[in-house]
C-alpha cells in the first residue's frame, strides 16, 4: 500500500463531502463516530442526535475504471433515544458514542453501537423481494377472516398449487375440492435496507461507556466505561462479566480513570485500557478471571524539564488501537500519538508530534476547555502510516517508513471533486510565511475528533463536525 | 530551566511552572479559581464527565501541593520577622490552606457523588417535604437549605449541589460557592462553616468567564 506524505507517488484528493452546508450547526447532527466495516464496504456514522448513517461503496463502473466508487446512504436509523434516569435526575444522552461492526457472516450485517449507558446490536439487512399471494392475509396485509379458510385445500387445476394433503374438517378423508390454497410466490421490488435491533445489552454500566471492541472470537465482546470494564457474549443480554473495576473503595481517593479499551486482533485473551495518567495496562483474560492485575504496563518516564501544571491533563489518552498486525499498539494523547512495541513496556518506539505549538497555550486551552478533546487515532491497513486530528479542521499523517508527515485540512473551499488536497503548514517562529497560518488563528471550535481509514485502500474518512469528508489518492 | 536572575520574556503559560516568578502566586490564584469555576460548571451540565472532573481534581491537588511546598514559606502560622514576608507567608498559607479545603471539598462532592451511583442496594427513601408552617429553627448555613432540614443529609448533598446553585444569580464569586458546597456535618472536614472567611479571591468573573 502506497506511503502518506506528499511526494510525486502520492497524493490525497477530495472525494465526496457529507452533510448540510449551513453555517449554523445543529447540535444533534455533530458526527460522534466514524466507522469502516471489515472489508471497506460500508461506512458508518453516529451523531449526537443518536442516529447512525451507513454509507455503501458503489461499484466502480465499468466504463471508467480510473474513479473509485463513490459512497453513498445505505441506511439510516434512529439509535438511541434520549433517555432520563430518575433515580439520579440525570438525563442520558444519545449520543452515539462508538460504533464497531461485527465481521460479516452472512448476506445481513452486524452492527454494534452505544450511548452512554446502553450497547445494542443492529442487523442491517437488505430485502429486494416481496411475497405476493398468501392465504391467510389479503394483498393489504389484513389477516382473512378465518371462517373462509376452514381447511387446506389443494387444487389440481392450478400449476402454481403444490399437493399437499391435508386434514380437513370434512368427514371425507379424501375429498379434494377447489383451491384456496396457493404457494406465495416471491416477486421483486426496490431495494430495501432495514436495520432492526437486535439485542439491548443495558443496565451494565454506572459510569459513562467510552469504547466497545469486537473480540477475534466474534463471539464476546467488551464495553468499558470510567472504572469499569465488561465482557459480553453476543447472544446474553441479561449478564456481563466484570474483568476491569478500578474504582476505589473511597471515591475520594479517586485518581484515575479508564479512558478507552480494546480487545488484541488476534488473540482473543488479551485486550488493553488506557487511563487519564497516560498509562496503558494489557491484561491476559486467562491469567484470572478479575484483570485488575496487568500482565504489562506501559509508560514513558515524564520529562522533567517540560513539567507544569498541564502535564497530567495532556498526557491522558484519548484513543488506543491496536495495529491490524497485532505487533504494535498506537495511544494518542493532547498532543501526540506514540506507537507502542507489545513486547516494550518502558517507552514508545515511536512519538509523533501532533500539534507541539499548542504546548505554550496550554492555560488557554484549560481555560476554554479545549484541553479536555478527546482526539481519535487510526492506522491504515498494512500498518505504514497513521492519522489523527487537530484543530481548524486540520488533520494529520504520519508515515512510519519514510518518517514523513503531512497536515491537511478538510473544508469545503477544496471540496471540488478529485482536488488535490494542498499541505497546511501552522507557523510557529515569528515570521509567517505566505500560505501559513498562525497558531492565533486557528479555530479551535472547528476540530477533528473522529477519522478512519478504509482497512484495504487508500480512502480516508474525515469528520469535521457536522460534515464527513471521504478522501482517497489519486490514480494517476 | 534558565538560570535565576536572567532577564526573558515570559509568557504566562511558561511562568506557572516557576515559583519564583513574581506572578507566580496570581497565576496559582487565577488557576485556583477557573479550576474550581470549571468543576462547578461541569457539575450542572447535563452529562457531568467523571474523567473530567478528576482531571481537573487532579490538578488542584497539585498546584495546593506546589504551594505548600515552596521552601521559602513556613506554612504555620507562626510570627515571621518582616512585614513584607509575614503578608506573604499569611497570604500563602491562606492559599494553601483554601486550596486544601478545595481538595476537601472536591474529594466530597465526589464522594457524595458516589453513593448514590453506586453499591446502594436500594435507593434512599425519598422523604416528602414538611409544610413550611411546620419547620422548626432554620437550618444555619444556606437559605437555600431550609427547606430540607428533614431530609436525608446525604441527599442534600446531591441536590444542593444544583439547587444551590441554580438560586443563585449569575455573577456569584467563588467564595460564595464554596459555602454551597460545604458538606453540611462532615466529621473529618477542619473548617466549619463560619470559620473561612472569603478572602481576596482575586474573583473577576469577567476575567474566568465560560468560554465554552
Amino acid at each position: 500500500m502506497a506511503g502518506v506524505a506528499g511526494g510525486n507517488d502520492f497524493q490525497w484528493c477530495f472525494s465526496q463531502v457529507k452533510g448540510a452546508i449551513d453555517e449554523d450547526v445543529a447540535e444533534a447532527d455533530i458526527i460522534s463516530t466514524v466507522e469502516f466495516n471489515y472489508s471497506g464496504e460500508l461506512l458508518a456514522t453516529g451523531d449526537k442526535g443518536g442516529r447512525v448513517v451507513i454509507f455503501q461503496h458503489e461499484q466502480e463502473s465499468k466504463n471508467r475504471p480510473h474513479l473509485r466508487g463513490e459512497y453513498n446512504v445505505y441506511s439510516t436509523f434512529q439509535s438511541h433515544e434520549p433517555e432520563f434516569d430518575y433515580l439520579k435526575s440525570l438525563e442520558i444522552e444519545e449520543k452515539i458514542n462508538k460504533i464497531r461492526w461485527l465481521p460479516q457472516q452472512n448476506a445481513a450485517h452486524f452492527l454494534l453501537s452505544t450511548n452512554d449507558k446502553t450497547i445494542k446490536l443492529w442487523k442491517i439487512s437488505e430485502r429486494d423481494k416481496r411475497a405476493e399471494g398468501y392465504n391467510l392475509k389479503d394483498e393489504d396485509g389484513r389477516l382473512r377472516d378465518p371462517f373462509r379458510i376452514t381447511s387446506l385445500r389443494v387444487c389440481l387445476a392450478v400449476p402454481q398449487t403444490c399437493l399437499i394433503l391435508s386434514m380437513t374438517l370434512c368427514d371425507n378423508f379424501s375429498k379434494i375440492d377447489c383451491c384456496t390454497f396457493q404457494v406465495p410466490v416471491l416477486m421483486p421490488m426496490d431495494l430495501m435496507v432495514e436495520a432492526s435491533p437486535r439485542r439491548i445489552f443495558a443496565n451494565a454500566h454506572t459510569y459513562h461507556i467510552n469504547s466497545i471492541s469486537v473480540n477475534s472470537d466474534h463471539e464476546t465482546y467488551l464495553s468499558a466505561d470510567d472504572l469499569r470494564i465488561n465482557l459480553w457474549h453476543l447472544e446474553i443480554t441479561d449478564r456481563s462479566f466484570n474483568i476491569v473495576d478500578i474504582k476505589p473503595a473511597n471515591m475520594e481517593e479517586l485518581t484515575e480513570v479508564i479512558t478507552a479499551a480494546e480487545c488484541h486482533p488476534h488473540q482473543c485473551n488479551v485486550f488493553v485500557y488506557s487511563s487519564s495518567k497516560g498509562t496503558i495496562r494489557l491484561c491476559d483474560m486467562r491469567a484470572a478471571a478479575l484483570c485488575d492485575r496487568h500482565s504489562k504496563f506501559f509508560e514513558e518516564p515524564e520529562d522533567p524539564s517540560s513539567r507544569s501544571f498541564f502535564s497530567e491533563i495532556i498526557s491522558s489518552i484519548s484513543d488506543v488501537k491496536f495495529s491490524h498486525s497485532g505487533r504494535y499498539m498506537m495511544t494518542r494523547d493532547y498532543l501526540s500519538v506514540k506507537v507502542w512495541d507489545l513486547n516494550m513496556e518502558n517507552r514508545p518506539v515511536e512519538t509523533y508530534q501532533v500539534h507541539e505549538y499548542l504546548r505554550s497555550k496550554l492555560c488557554s486551552l484549560y481555560e476554554n476547555d479545549c484541553i479536555f478533546d478527546k482526539f481519535e487515532c487510526c492506522w491504515n491497513g498494512s500498518d505504514s502510516a497513521i492519522m489523527t486530528g487537530s484543530y481548524n479542521n486540520f488533520f494529520r499523517m504520519f508515515d512510519r517508513n519514510t518518517r514523513r508527515d503531512i497536515t491537511l485540512e478538510a473544508s469545503r473551499e477544496s471540496s471540488k471533486p478529485r482536488a488535490t488536497l494542498k499541505p497546511r503548514k501552522v507557523s510557529t517562529g515569528g515570521k509567517r510565511k505566505k500560505d501559513e497560518i498562525s497558531v492565533d488563528s486557528l479555530d479551535f471550535n472547528k476540530k477533528i475528533l473522529h477519522t478512519a481509514w478504509h482497512p484495504k485502500d487508500n480512502v480516508i474518512a474525515v469528520a469535521a463536525t457536522n460534515n464527513l469528508y471521504i478522501f482517497q489518492d489519486k490514480i494517476n | 530551566m534558565m538560570p535565576k536572575g536572567q532577564k526573558r520574556k515570559l509568557s504566562i503559560e511558561e511562568e506557572a511552572s516557576d515559583y519564583r516568578a513574581p506572578t507566580w502566586e496570581s497565576q496559582q490564584q487565577f488557576l485556583l479559581t477557573v479550576s474550581l469555576n470549571k468543576y462547578q460548571f461541569s457539575q450542572q451540565l447535563r452529562e457531568p464527565s467523571l474523567r473530567r472532573s478528576v482531571l481537573i481534581a487532579n490538578t488542584l491537588r497539585q498546584i495546593s501541593l506546589q504551594m505548600s511546598m515552596v521552601p521559602s514559606v513556613n506554612v504555620e502560622v507562626s510570627e515571621p520577622p518582616g512585614i513584607a514576608s509575614s503578608a506573604l507567608t499569611a497570604s500563602i498559607t491562606n492559599y494553601s490552606s483554601e486550596s486544601n479545603f478545595h481538595i476537601t471539598v472536591i474529594s466530597s462532592i465526589l464522594a457524595a457523588l458516589d453513593s448514590t451511583i453506586d453499591g446502594n442496594p436500594q435507593p434512599p427513601p425519598r422523604i416528602p417535604l414538611r409544610p413550611l408552617e411546620n419547620m422548626s429553627k432554620p437550618y444555619e448555613g444556606s437559605v437555600a437549605l431550609d427547606l430540607f432540614q428533614d431530609i436525608d443529609t446525604s441527599l442534600v448533598d446531591i441536590d444542593m449541589g444544583v439547587i444551590g446553585h441554580r438560586s443563585t444569580e449569575g455573577g456569584h464569586t467563588a467564595g460564595d460557592d464554596l459555602f454551597m458546597y460545604l458538606p453540611p456535618f462532615s466529621p473529618h472536614s477542619p473548617f466549619s462553616p463560619h470559620s473561612i472567611t472569603p478572602t481576596s479571591q482575586n474573583a473577576q468573573p469577567a476575567l474566568i468567564g465560560q468560554l465554552a
